[in-house]
This record gives structure tokens, C-alpha cells and sequence, in this order.
């Protein structure tokens, strides 16, 4: 709950890419019932009696094959009228093209999927295909469960897939190697996917005659005229400056990439070797920093007993007004902050700059998850076909983005069910999209010319932005002013440059470092204890185990 | 009546399916405790997967944070233990004492009513009532001038916080069974007493005291057994990385270290290790409860 970061950052992404495509409330009315139409657009070089042999990279089996996936819901997985988990038209789809039928040997709640997988690998008792994450991943590699995907890859990834997976390197392509040979497909998200920005209340600037904080200097005083002032004008010091979890989230890193301090990520330092952002000289200024607003009562006093979603609550409840976040969190909790205060109005601005006013924010990879075959698999391949059928529906310039924007999406009966939740086996993203239509945003509010949007998935949003539907603020919100941020920070990251399995120590000894790390930050920033633990946390760090790591991520990056 | 030998294989066919139940989901997993010394790898079973011996037990004392969970752990229960020994059989007392029947009954199912209530539900309400940021609790302090206590947020209070709302949620319970006890001491004494011209306090000092004391050590010595369990879904709701390090208990551990990282060697290993303790916290409470409540199961 606490500890495990990972975790809880892939569960806030499954929840990003739940929102993300939200509501896609009706926004073409053509087309209205059509779910057995066949793929419209572009002359597809479906070859539906081409045998199961064949390279194509959209084959189809015939006769069809069964394939067992697991199958989540969650509150909001709908379904259309006569459809369910099993049967909808994503399962009708994947068998009508590829010759596919997908089986869920499980359905569980996305609450309780990790755990209920780690039972499954545990006693080998696997569907065909699975979303693993990364110690998932690493440990059914290790325990010999999963098929070799090289030749797969090679052979059927078609060149729209190849650029989803490659894209900016392919670093999620490191863990899921083995000598040499390839065992799990990256599961992208967007590329900036865990990038910080940092949200202010534009309404409460306002107020106070305030001006958005370029460096780590005006945000102190931002943030504590939040907490003074009263913003909110309500006449109670209930209000607070920065949302920060207990986790020590983006709010953390928004504060820290000012000293150039990344937590829990490896950096290069100056010598080319990778050591941890954690334990480094710079990550005391930044806790000084933190811990002289914390006094200030600039950070909510009682963050140490929040989580990600209560920090949220808090934010959609009017009590902070600075939220350093995602590109995508106007939808969530930005956006929530309107229902309490319809007049209230959030802007997006680049996090920070450092004191001699450079601005280098880190940039987690974005890639959480890995789908895997199991060893026992008869067509691994098939694996790599229904991706590359995802992408062909999903990614600007697929031969069927006509069938699922249009045919699909666009219609009555699949308005607003979110049908990319049931793409098979798993959901995964284009991880260039956003910017992509971010760059369109920006055009067509210039020029105001809505056509100017031309990316399947950005016509909508354009669309629910321009008839004022629901999330069309969020929309607008991240689309043009998140990317606009994004662009802004260019190529300037600090790149997690640890990229391999986890190391034997770290299987081992992580757990407890983190919760060193965590405890001990926390109880600095409270002032429960004394920077100077930070120096004592150093030494412990290194004693427990982190020397070793290091030793162990330094071998790895020799290898590459 | 007499019971004939076809009643007893009668009443061992209705024993049966408990028997049944308790082999296979209490005995039969007991063979999965031979992963506490292996590199347990699922794709090579419990026989063929590496042995490494006593290797995961030498681990596990070298982590800092066993011994720290084994102590909090003890120390949080045998606190619970004191206080859901006490309040209950003082507030039986009290209730006891109440003549109107209605009363009574209201209130017993009132303070029974929290312990249908999950730590889920509690550990949100909670979080929001001991805020200190508009929190009702810390708001009725500030009313009469106390600063405000941050209770999830100081060790210290922390766990007064977890002992008291382990209290309140649970000793509706105990409180039951003290009444029921209650209930069976002889009213003939009550009256030779009264008649002798004894107080109320003496009756319940002379009488009453004495007529549930073999209660009050039967659930005492029982809830020995009970010293390893210091209560994972209150602790698990509530906890966070500022209390931790004084909260952390065996069975946070082990759902971290098992159910999270995966670590199964090491997570059964401490579950022995428990299991082992518990054992022999069990075996020592159940001679005590012989001893002392003339308390016998064989």
C-alpha cells in the first residue's frame, strides 16, 4: 500500500487509460447501428483464407483458434446492451479478422488482479496471455514460464506496432530480455506518461494578486500566501499550498528536479556511472527546501497520512491550491475541483527551475507492463497478431481506425462505453498520441479552425471541448496546455537510465530500502527529524544493501 | 436416553465434513511450509524446486525491520489485550446494574453494533473524524483550547489511537459474554447478602467479582494464544510511512514481503516462525486455563 510505488503508479495509469478516452459521448451520429459492418475504410489486404502459416502480419487462422486471456472490470468497464465480458464487439471483431476467439480463463476485479496473477504464476497456472508487471515479469522469465517471443516479433509486428513498442528507444523492451531473446511486449503508455507538471488555481492567483511561480523562490511564496490568505475567502485557514502524498509523488519530484535531486530513479552522475537519485548530495537541498515550506505550512500539514486518492479528494475539494500531476490529470482530479467551486479554474505551468534557472524534470520510463505468452502456448503468435490489430484500430493511420472511431466509437450503442477498455489481449497506447493532437489543439485554437484537427482520437475531444460536453474542459485543458508544457520542456529530462530486471539485491532488499527512504524523507519534511538523518539514511542505504544494487545496476549497464 | 452405537456413527458422519474442511484447508497446506527453505519456483513444484535450508530464517534476522515488527507486534496485542480484558468486564459491571431492561438491551447491541463494521469503513471514518484539518475530534479540542493531536502522524498516538478504536470496535463482544456469566450467579446469594446487610459495592466485590472470575480467566489465558495476532486489517487501514517503524506488525510484513514482492520463501518463513511462537503461546494459555479455570478440552 505504502511501499510499493511500482504498483501503485500502474494502478493510477490503468486508471489514467480507463479516463483517458472517457465519456466519448456521441459525437458523429452517422452510422448508427452497424456492429457487423465490415472494415470500411482503406483496402485492407485481409487474406481471411490465408493459412495459419502465412507472415502476414493480420493472417487469419482458419480454422479459428482459441486463445485464454484475463478479463478485468472495474467501475467503469461498461458494456453495450446484449454484450458482456465475453462476447462484445471486441472479441467479434478479433474473430472476425484474425480468426481469434479470446477466452477469459478469469475475471477479476482491477483491484485484485496483481495478486490474483501472483497465484497464477505461483501454481502455473496460466492463461495464454497475461499483463505482467515488472517483477511479474521478471520472475516468470527467471522460473522458465514464458514463450520465446523473438521470432514473433520479428516475423508478424507490423511497422504501426513496431513504432508503438520502439518508440523514443524501446528502453521496455530491456527488462523483458534474456540472453539475448525477447519474452514479454512492452505495454506503452504515453511517453510523458509520469512527467511532472504542476497545476496552479488560476482563480485563487487571481485573488491574491499573484503571478505564477517561474522558480523554486516564487513557489515558496505562492504557496504560502495559499496557505495565509485564504484563497478560498471562506475565512478559515483551511486551505494549503502544495498536494503532496505520502507516497512522495510528482510533488516531490516537481520541488526536487529544482536541485537536480530525482528520487527513486538511477542517474548517470558525472563519471558515466549510475548511481541512485535518492541517496545523492542534492537530494538534502531539496529536503531542505521541502521541509522549510512544510513549515511554512505551505504543503497540506497532514500529507504524511494521505494517499495518492485522499491528496485527490483534497484537490477536487478546493483545499490545495498547487498540484503537481500528469499531463492527462485535469481529467482527474483537476477537473472534479468544479463540481465544489464551479468558478474555480486550474492552468498548467512548467514545474520550477532551478536557482540558475535550468530546468531538467525526470521523465520515469513509460512503460509499466509487459504482455506475456505462457510456455505452453500453442500460437504464441498470435499474440503479436491481435497487437497489431489493436494498433491498426487505435493508432493515427491504421487500416481499421475507421472501424473503431467511426463504425465503433462513433455510434449510439457504443457511445461513452469506453470500447478501447476491451481491446485484446490488453489495452496499450500510442505513446506519441498526445502530442500529436496537443501540436493540432494548438493550431486550431490559433487559427480557430476546428478541422485543423485531424487525429482520429483528437476530433472528439475537439468536438465535446467545442460543445462544452462533459470533460471537454479536461480535454482542452490537457490537449493544449499539459502538451503545450510538455513541448516546452523539449528534449531537457533526466531519463530513469536503469532499465534491466530487477537485480538479486533488489529483489531482495528493495522493499526495505524504499521504506527506509520514504520514512525517512517523510519525517524530515515534518521536521520530526533532522536533516541530518538524511546523512544517517546514506550510510544505511548503502549498508543494507544499496551498495550492492549499485554494483549490480552498474554490471547490467556494462553489458548494454 | 441412551446412546446406542449407532448413534455415535451417526454423530461421527455429522462430524465428518468439518473434519473434511479442517484437513484440506488447515492440514494439507501445512506440507507448502517447506517453501520456508526453498527457492520456491512454480514451474518446478515443491520437490524439484532448490533447497537453501535455514538460509531464508538467517535472512530474515538480518533484516532490520523483523525484529522491530516482532517487538511492535507484542506490544500492540498484549495492550489490546489489557484493555479488552478491562473495559468490557467493567462496563458488564455497570450495565448489570441498570434496572431498566430496555436500557440495557439497547445498549448492549449498541456497543455490539461496531464490530459488524469492516476496518475498510472504519479506517476512511477515522482518517476524516481525527483530521486536524477540520476534523470533528481535533475541532472539540480546539473548543475547549487543547491544540490539536495529529493522530495518525505521532507515533505515540498513533497507537493509543489504534487501542482504543480496537477497544471500542470489539469489547461489545466480550461485554456479552461477561453478562451471559453474570447472569449465573446464584441470586439466593444476593439476597442472604442483602439481608445481611451488605452494600451494593460489597455485593459486587463479594459476589459478583468471584462468580465471573473464572470467565475473566479463561478469556485472559485465551486470549494468549493471540499475542502474534495484533490485528492486520485495523493496522493495514490505517498505517502509513510517518508511524511505521512503530506499527509495522508480523502480518504487514508478511503481506508486504509475500503478497506484494513475492518473496514466498520469506514470508513463510516468518509465517513459521509465528506459527511456532503461537504454538507455543497456545499449548502454555491452555495449561494456564486448566490450571487456573479448571478449563479442559481433552
Amino acid at each position: 500500500m505504502i511501499i510499493n510505488r511500482t504498483r501503485s503508479m500502474a494502478g493510477l495509469l490503468a486508471a489514467s487509460a480507463l479516463i483517458l478516452s472517457s465519456a466519448c459521448s456521441a459525437n458523429n451520429g452517422e452510422n448508427g447501428a452497424s456492429s457487423s459492418a465490415s472494415p470500411s475504410g482503406s483496402g485492407a489486404p485481409v487474406q481471411s483464407s490465408a493459412p495459419a502459416a502465412d507472415t502476414n502480419p493480420l493472417g487469419k487462422y482458419d480454422p479459428p483458434i482459441e486463445v485464454s486471456v484475463v478479463g478485468t472490470t472495474g467501475t467503469n468497464v461498461l458494456f453495450a446492451e446484449g454484450e458482456n465480458i465475453d462476447d462484445n464487439i471486441m472479441t467479434q471483431k478479433y474473430k472476425e479478422i484474425l480468426g481469434i476467439q479470446f477466452k477469459n480463463k478469469w475475471v477479476s476485479d482491477a483491484s485484485q488482479s496483481v495478486e490474483k496473477l501472483n497465484l497464477a504464476i505461483n501454481t502455473n497456472n496460466l492463461p495464454d496471455i497475461s499483463k505482467v508487471d515488472l517483477n511479474q515479469l521478471s520472475r516468470m522469465i527467471n522460473q522458465d514460464q514464458l514463450a520465446d517471443l523473438t521470432e514473433a516479433y520479428e516475423t508478424y509486428a507490423s511497422p504501426l506496432l513496431r513504432k508503438a513498442l520502439e518508440y523514443g528507444g524501446g528502453a521496455g523492451f530491456a527488462p523483458a530480455k534474456k540472453d539475448g531473446k525477447i519474452y514479454g511486449m512492452p505495454v506503452p503508455n504515453d511517453y510523458y506518461e509520469n512527467v511532472a507538471i504542476m497545476y496552479i488555481r488560476k482563480d485563487w492567483l487571481d485573488k491574491l494578486g499573484l503571478q505564477p511561480p517561474k522558480t523554486i523562490d516564487e513557489l515558496y511564496e505562492v504557496a504560502t500566501a495559499f496557505a495565509e490568505r485564504d484563497p478560498d475567502g471562506n475565512g478559515k485557514a483551511d486551505t494549503y499550498g502544495i498536494g503532496l502524498d505520502n507516497a512522495l509523488g510528482m510533488a516531490f519530484d516537481g520541488v526536487a528536479s529544482a536541485y537536480k535531486a530525482y528520487r527513486a530513479t538511477w542517474v548517470k552522475d558525472a563519471d558515466g556511472r549510475l548511481v541512485y537519485g535518492s541517496v545523492q548530495p542534492q537530494m538534502k537541498d531539496a529536503l531542505a527546501k521541502l521541509r522549510e515550506l512544510y513549515a511554512s505550512k505551505a504543503i497540506d500539514q497532514e500529507f504524511g497520512a494521505k494517499d495518492w486518492g485522499k491528496t485527490a479528494d483534497d484537490i477536487g475539494a478546493g483545499k490545495g491550491g498547487i498540484y503537481f500531476g500528469a499531463f492527462w490529470q485535469p481529467l482527474y482530479p483537476l477537473q472534479t475541483t468544479m463540481t465544489h467551486t464551479p468558478d474555480s479554474d486550474w492552468n498548467a505551468y512548467p514545474i520550477p527551475a532551478a536557482a540558475d534557472g535550468s530546468l531538467v524534470p525526470k521523465r520515469p520510463n513509460n512503460v509499466f507492463s509487459w504482455m506475456v505468452a505462457s510456455k505452453s502456448m500453442k500460437h504464441p503468435e498470435a499474440l503479436i497478431k491481435s497487437m497489431n490489430l489493436w494498433a491498426e484500430m487505435w493508432i493515427e493511420g491504421g487500416q481499421y481506425n475507421d472501424l473503431f472511431y467511426k463504425e465503433i466509437q462513433g455510434s449510439e450503442k457504443y457511445a461513452g462505453k469506453e470500447v478501447h477498455q476491451y481491446a485484446k489481449p490488453y489495452f496499450f497506447d500510442d505513446p506519441g498520441k498526445n502530442m500529436v493532437i496537443g501540436k493540432q489543439f494548438k493550431e486550431a485554437v490559433a487559427k480557430d479552425d476546428g478541422s485543423l484537427v485531424t487525429h482520429p482520437d483528437g476530433i472528439w475531444k475537439w468536438n465535446a471541448y467545442k460543445n462544452k460536453e462533459s470533460n471537454g474542459w479536461a480535454y482542452y485543458k490537457y490537449l493544449l496546455e499539459s502538451e503545450g508544457v510538455l513541448a516546452q520542456y523539449g528534449e531537457s529530462f533526466v531519463h530513469e537510465s536503469f532499465l534491466g530486471a530487477p537485480t538479486e539485491t533488489m529483489v531482495k532488499r528493495q522493499a526495505n530500502l524504499n521504506k527506509l527512504e520514504v520514512e525517512t524523507f517523510t519525517k524530515i519534511i515534518m521536521g520530526k527529524a533532522d536533516l541530518a538523518a538524511f546523512d544517517k539514511f546514506v550510510s544505511d542505504w548503502k549498508s543494507l544493501g544499496g551498495d550492492d544494487i549499485t554494483k549490480e545496476v552498474n554490471a547490467w549497464a556494462a553489458e548494454q | 436416553m441412551k446412546i446406542t452405537k449407532r448413534d455415535v456413527a451417526f454423530f461421527h458422519l455429522l462430524l465428518a465434513p468439518g473434519v473434511l474442511l479442517l484437513l484440506l484447508f488447515a492440514y494439507l497446506p501445512m506440507f507448502g511450509i517447506v517453501i520456508a527453505f526453498q527457492n520456491f519456483n512454480p514451474s518446478k513444484g515443491f520437490i524439484h524446486s532448490e533447497w537453501v535450508g535455514l538460509e531464508h530464517i538467517r535472512f530474515l534476522f538480518e533484516l532490520p525491520d523483523t525484529m522491530v515488527t516482532i517487538r511492535n507486534t507484542v506490544e500492540i496485542s498484549l495492550m489490546k489485550i489489557v484493555a479488552g480484558l478491562v473495559v468490557p468486564v467493567v462496563f458488564a459491571l455497570f450495565l448489570n446494574e441498570a434496572r431498566l431492561m430496555w436500557f440495557k438491551r439497547t445498549v448492549q447491541s449498541l456497543v455490539y453494533l461496531p464490530h459488524f463494521l469492516s476496518w475498510v469503513i472504519l479506517g476512511g471514518i477515522l482518517v476524516d473524524v481525527l483530521s486536524i484539518n477540520g476534523g470533528a475530534f481535533n475541532q472539540a479540542l480546539g473548543a475547549v483550547g487543547i491544540p490539536p493531536i495529529f493522530f495518525f502522524g505521532d507515533e505515540t498516538w498513533f497507537r493509543v489511537m489504534i487501542i482504543v478504536s480496537d477497544v471500542w470496535k470489539e469489547f461489545g463482544f466480550s461485554t456479552i459474554v461477561y453478562l451471559a456469566a453474570l447472569t449465573g450467579i446464584n441470586p439466593a446469594l444476593y439476597e442472604a447478602a442483602a439481608i445481611d446487610g451488605a452494600t451494593r459495592w460489597q455485593r459486587t466485590l463479594y459476589i459478583t467479582i468471584p462468580g465471573i472470575l473464572p470467565v475473566i480467566v479463561l478469556m485472559s489465558t485465551l486470549s494468549l494464544g493471540n499475542v502474534l495476532n495484533a490485528g492486520f486489517d485495523q493496522i493495514f487501514n490505517l498505517y502509513n510511512p510517518m508511524v511505521i517503524s512503530s506499527t509495522d506488525i508480523i502480518d504487514t510484513y508478511i503481506y508486504r514481503m509475500g503478497l506484494i514482492q513475492a518473496q514466498y520463501g520469506l514470508s513463510t518463513a516468518i509465517g513459521l516462525i509465528k506459527s511456532v511462537i503461537g504454538f507455543v503461546l497456545i499449548v502454555l494459555s491452555y495449561r494456564l486455563a486448566s490450571r487456573y479455570a479448571n478449563y479442559r478440552i481433552f
